[in-house]
């Protein structure tokens, strides 16, 4: 398939050149991943909990009690939510961003380094900023839109249920956003412009050179990003916990804030352990799409 | 890139400049803005500040110990952001240019680790650090922070070696180069885009975690910057945001600046990777 | 193979590394850590440090050595820490977290090693009581006061509110009476973000004659006493006197800007006020502390007990010394430095009874409230957080309107019953 080809013993020995070369990652993973992820799949069969020594098996029942909590399904929606949400916004935004910047006009260079700025504040920063922006009292948002008239009174963007998951979908555009400008940039100034400007000869229009030149090169760094995305959305906490704690009413608490209390507010590990079990498994499944396609 | 003459193509620029612009510089500006006034000011609302002062940032750096955190966590997020990268780049090739039996299994098992919540795992993972007595150690954190970013990163650049045509290997090979050759003066080089996330990826990570420096770290001296900044501003009786984010803007310029000048590098890189592919 | 050498070495210098790493951290001379959260604190900072620095001079062969987290941090790691046996002595602990810390095994018992003269001659039979898990000595009390009212005179003035209310009917014309006057005040700075919007209800609820569980242990917060005073919140949040998304320290910066009329803080609320920004000689004007209103004259003001604890880890390396290293921070000396820099009202008898403490016009007010101070009935179980966490879920969606108080209350009750079982 993809091996080099050669005689059947010089590809043997490139086939374990291969093994060799991933022999370092499989080295770090399964002695700091795999144990403990095994160890909290087996967890998530038991009572263990971080207030009492020792633990029983209790089968399925944490998977039952999950399942038969009535908060479950909003958890899971908040997340869906959050996810999309979360890693279109700063895509799509990263996106033309990046176009734009990548239109060289004057200061369009200082511009790309101010943005990444923003990506390295920490999150917790971050998550600070959004809150005074959204807040319901001293909030820069609300002393704006009442200046310009186009609210009369103070809205309260982070108590409301209808509003505190978008505000807080809002920070985490503002954060991720330019991590996809800066790729997209770097993979947008390798394509050839060679190819474009002959497919601008042939009478192509912006649109089609995007779509039929620009697009198929940097295909590869897109894809690339958005995994990279929707992972890191879902593991995300930081600016959820910081400007929300889930809240209000458990409107704004995803999987990971759901995972989190679980261990650490209640410090039932088992509990925990199922949750993060079966946020893995339904995410394995598209996962495994992933893979076959990409392998196949 | 993209012709600008065109009328709709205009449009699209001004409105969607002004948007971004907006989004993206107001709360990075306000930050700014707000780093360099004076306490009472805090909540005065004028664009430009009435008594700017400097006072804030000489604070940050003669009163508090941001700057150690800093230098961990520098130290830190920068070994685990080039091991993460040179090991995934290493797996990742392996698992796309090789073809041995288990591949497909080892790479879902490899995913669905990294979709594991990190939350749970440290548990587990304090244990065995515990265990090799690494505790307290930059390194039980430089090895945290590469195992999470290395199932991705080894999945990614996978994807992204496969796209590149073997032709080039072949090419190689026919230069008399080894595998090894192959990779680190064909490969690599056209790769850089690639590479660049991942590192990238992983030294934000490093750079942005809390809950793990903070259990696997007990001395103040190795506390790294995120949860560093916490500590120094925020607890029952404080909550000095404003400080805080003096803090991470000052933090965060070297490091703006750091990454500017690698991308210019890297663009660089990446122009004569494509001349010699 | 240029590259597989320099893997290999790589992954030579990180075995090599790994027993020298972990021989480093072994080698540890005697010592005493204390661990918690105030030493991490800008305010206490330099009292931990002189407390820590004063031992070291004593000549008793361990070195005190502070390990600290950020407060909300601290009760995860240190059960995390205590589970993986690693060196701790002296706690910090809050109220809430003392049964848990017994209950993992991770304390010691305290009569042991203090001898019983000893806490007779210094504590009270009450403050004692706050440490007593199941009648045994689990924990000593290093501070301890009722979380208590605020109110800001001037704006009461103002708004035309003539005299302090008493009763929760004088209670909610005063808010009426703030609000019509300015409505860009926040006239009741309720929390209602997070979890301490819990602590904030429980008074209330006690007031309206409810209570998280009865005697027996069963679960009553859906009585129609509480779902009354929840009600009756709701109204306050209706009418715009209550605003969301305010946690305790929006309020206080809020209070220090001289846009909230009443907040509930604990003791060191003036200090707080100072430090963010309100001027020494405008305090008095801005801040003072009141009773939390009753249902009807004559019934008594509630408040709930508020401090800190001290314990002693399982994984001490000497008892005998982490008591002493207590003694020495709760003694008459120390305390009474904590008192004074912090605004933290000592325990011990001495220093409760030095005129430093007994003179200051503030504390005494406050020890008025603490009279009256009650332990919040969470306390009394393991997973008080997780218990904090439900109520204050259930309040909120009540408080945005999107359950009934009666629902939200029979919800609390369930949840609660689900997850002490």
């Amino acid at each position: 398939m993809k091996t080099v080809s050669g005689t059947n013993r010089y590809a043997l020995k490139e086939s374990r050149i291969g093994l060799l070369l991933a022999v370092p990652a499989l080295i770090v993973f399964s002695l700091v991943v795999l144990y403990p992820f095994v160890n909290s799949i087996i967890m998530s069969f038991t009572d263990r909990s971080l207030l009492r020594r020792g633990f029983s098996w209790v089968g399925i029942q944490n998977y039952v009690k999950i399942f038969s909590d009535p908060n479950f399904p909003q958890v899971l929606k908040n997340t869906a939510v959050f996810v999309l949400l979360g890693t279109l916004l700063p895509f799509f935004g990263g996106l033309i961003w990046a176009i734009l910047l990548n239109q060289s006009f004057r200061s369009s260079g200082i511009l790309r380094g101010i943005t990444l700025v923003c990506w390295i504040i920490p999150s917790t920063a971050i998550g600070f900023i959004w809150m005074w922006i959204f807040h319901g009292h001293y909030g820069i948002l609300n002393h704006i839109f009442i200046t310009l008239g186009i609210s009369s009174q103070n809205i309260v963007w982070l108590g409301r249920p209808d509003t505190a998951l978008y505000s807080v979908v809002a920070a985490k555009t503002w954060q991720t956003l330019p991590f996809a400008m800066a790729f997209i940039l770097g993979a947008l100034q390798a394509v050839n412009l060679e190819t474009i400007e002959s497919a601008r000869i042939d009478g192509a229009g912006n649109l089609r050179v995007f779509w039929y030149v620009v697009l198929p090169e940097i295909q590869n760094v897109l894809t690339m990003l958005i995994l990279l995305m929707v992972i890191g959305s879902i593991q995300h906490f930081d600016l959820l916990w910081v400007m929300t704690e889930g809240g209000p009413a458990r409107a704004t608490t995803t999987l990971s804030i759901e995972v989190y209390n679980k261990a650490f507010l209640s410090f039932r590990l088992g509990e925990a352990a199922s949750v993060g079990t079966i946020w893995t498994g339904i995410l394995m499944v598209f996962g495994y799409f992933y893979l076959r396609r990409k392998t196949d | 890139m993209f012709d600008s003459r065109p009328i709709g193509f205009k449009i699209f620029f001004i409105v969607f400049f002004v948007i971004l612009a907006i989004f993206v510089f107001f709360p990075l500006y306000w930050m700014f803005n707000t780093s360099l006034k004076q306490a009472a000011d805090i909540f005065d609302y004028r664009f430009i500040p009435r008594n700017i002062t400097l006072g804030n940032f000489v604070d940050v750096v003669t009163n508090t110990k941001v700057p150690l955190f800093m230098k961990n966590s520098l130290i830190v997020a920068g070994s685990s952001c080039i091991l993460a990268t040179f090991i995934s780049a290493y797996a990742g090739y392996s698992f796309s240019k090789f073809k041995y039996r288990g591949r497909r299994l080892l790479m879902l098992l490899f995913l669905s680790a990294q979709l594991f919540p990190y939350a749970i795992l440290l548990l587990t993972i304090y244990q065995i650090i515990n265990f090799a007595g690494l505790r307290d150690s930059y390194l039980s954190l430089v090895l945290a922070y590469i195992t999470f970013t290395l199932p991705i990163g080894t999945l990614t650049l996978k994807n992204y070696f496969d796209q590149i045509p073997n032709s080039i290997i072949e090419s190689g090979k026919i230069d008399g180069a080894g595998t090894l050759r192959i990779m680190h003066s064909l490969i690599f080089p056209i790769s850089l885009p690639g590479l660049a996330v991942i590192a990238i990826y992983s030294f934000i990570w490093a750079w942005n975690d809390v809950l793990y420096s903070l259990t696997l770290i007990t001395s103040s001296e190795k506390r790294t910057l995120a949860p560093g900044l916490i500590l120094t501003y925020f607890g029952e009786f404080q909550s000095s945001w404003n400080s805080m984010m003096t803090a991470a803007i000052l933090v965060s310029i070297p490091v703006a600046v750091i990454f500017i000048l690698s991308q210019k590098m890297f663009i660089q890189g990446l122009t004569s990777g494509a001349v010699k592919g | 193979m240029k590259i597989a050498k320099v893997v290999s070495l790589m992954l030579c210098i990180m075995l090599t590394a790994l027993p020298l790493f972990s021989q480093a951290a072994e080698e540890k001379p005697q010592e005493i850590v204390f661990a918690g959260w105030a030493g991490e604190e800008a305010n206490s900072r330099p009292i931990i440090d002189e407390m820590i620095d004063t031992w070291n001079a004593k000549d008793t062969g361990y070195t005190a050595k502070w390990v600290g987290w950020p407060w909300d941090k601290t009760f995860e790691q240190l059960i995390i820490r205590t589970e993986g046996g690693e060196a701790l002595d002296v706690l910090q602990v809050g109220f809430s977290w003392a049964l848990a810390m017994d209950e993992m095994d991770g304390v010691l018992e305290l009569s042991d090693v203090f001898d019983k003269q000893w806490l007779e001659e210094n504590f009270e039979e009450s403050a004692l009581s706050a440490g007593m898990i199941d009648g045994e000595l689990k924990a000593l009390p290093w501070t301890l006061a009722s979380i208590g009212t605020l109110y800001n005179p001037t704006i009461l003035e103002a708004a035309g509110v003539t005299k302090i209310p008493q009763t929760t009917a004088e209670f909610e014309s005063a808010l009426a009476k703030i609000k019509a006057y300015d409505p860009s005040l926040i006239a009741y700075g309720f929390c209602t973000k997070g979890t301490t919007l819990t602590a904030d209800f429980l008074p209330w609820l006690w007031t309206f004659g409810g209570a998280v569980f009865d005697e027996a242990g069963n679960v009553t917060i859906d009585s129609a006493e509480a779902v009354k005073a929840l009600t009756w919140l709701k109204s306050l949040a209706d009418k715009g006197y209550i605003q969301m998304d305010m946690d305790r320290f929006d309020l206080r910066t809020i209070y220090a800007r001289k846009q909230v009329a009443f907040y509930h803080d604990a003791i060191m609320a003036e200090g707080i006020a100072a430090t963010n920004g309100v001027p020494e000689n405008e305090l008095a004007s801005t801040i003072q502390p009141m009773l939390l209103p009753v249902l009807k004259a004559g019934d008594a003001p509630q408040s709930s007990l508020w401090g800190h604890l001290l314990q002693i880890s399982r994984n001490t390396a000497d008892k005998q010394q982490a008591a002493d290293f207590i003694k020495h921070i709760v003694g008459e000396e120390m305390s009474l430095k904590y008192f004074a820099k912090t605004g933290m009202l000592p325990v011990i008898k001495k220093a409760m009874a030095n005129p430093m403490v007994q003179n200051d016009e503030w504390s005494s007010k406050w020890v008025e409230i603490t009279k009256y101070g009650k332990m919040s009935e969470l306390n009394a179980y393991a997973q008080a957080d997780e218990l904090t966490k439900i109520i204050a879920e259930e309040l909120q969606a009540a408080l945005i309107s999107s359950k009934t108080p009666a629902v939200a209350m029979k919800d609390a009750k369930t949840r609660i019953e689900g997850a002490i079982r």
